[in-house]
């Protein structure tokens, strides 16, 4: 089960599990971000390339306009997978 | 353990409560189930995006010894070897990244071996990955 909120300071919350069968929701969700943004990764559990795809979709259009995404909280699992993307060099992560 | 799923993304939430009883069962680390699950799931979704063929994939889980090993079977499916698609490079700059082909050089580092074999019409894919101490 997958979940995205928006927290009070307008960060993304994700939670669950971010598989190919729910990133249509977060494709759609984060079309009207339009400048930099936070995306807590603390209730995620698991996300796979497809998940990772739309964050880069987002990341390469934020970066155009000059703003960028940044991703918290991260679990080891998730962190290893983002640097063996390399994603680790075109996102901050905290 | 083994068991047959339809070739949609609707399957995908029956894949991964096969994949925990399964590690439940065999007692494996938290990693060992993170690499299973993304592996699995990388390339099944491959089979339901490019696969063509039969709307059923085989999958067999077993540890053999210290390995893990899975087996993926797709009778009737397109020629397409995984294993020689290109790596991704981690040093690319944000402008020339695409977000396609990250998944099976994901699957590659994280499992220890995938071999592919197209016989008899179907498409056979085995990945082992060491267990250490699970």
């Amino acid at each position: 089960m997958f979940d995205m909120q928006r927290g009070p300071g307008g960060e993304f919350l994700f939670s669950g599990r971010l598989d190919a069968a729910q990133v249509d929701r977060v494709r759609e969700e984060m079309k009207s971000v339009q400048a930099s943004c936070v995306v807590d990764f603390s209730g995620l559990d698991y996300i796979s390339s497809a998940g990772m795809g739309v964050l880069l979709g987002v990341q390469k259009r934020l970066s155009d306009a000059g703003h960028s995404l940044k991703l918290v909280n991260l679990n080891r699992h998730i962190r290893e997978i983002f640097r063996i993307a390399g994603f680790d060099n075109v996102f901050l992560i905290e | 353990m083994q068991r047959s799923f339809k070739r949609n993304l609707g399957s995908l939430e029956s894949l991964f409560e096969f994949i925990g009883d399964f590690a439940g069962r065999e007692r494996l680390a938290e990693d060992a189930v993170f690499a299973v699950n993304l592996a699995v799931e990388e390339l099944f979704t491959n089979m339901v995006k490019y696969g063509g063929g039969a709307d059923e994939v085989f999958i067999d889980l077993s540890v053999c010894g210290s390995d893990l090993v899975i087996l993926l079977d797709h009778a009737g499916a397109d020629e397409f070897d995984p294993t020689e698609a290109a790596d991704v490079d981690p040093d690319l700059p944000l402008a020339e990244r695409v977000p396609g082909g990250i998944g099976l050089h994901l699957v590659r580092k994280v499992m220890d071996s995938v071999t592919y074999e197209h016989r008899d019409g179907a498409a056979h894919l085995r990945l082992t990955k060491h267990l250490g101490g699970r």
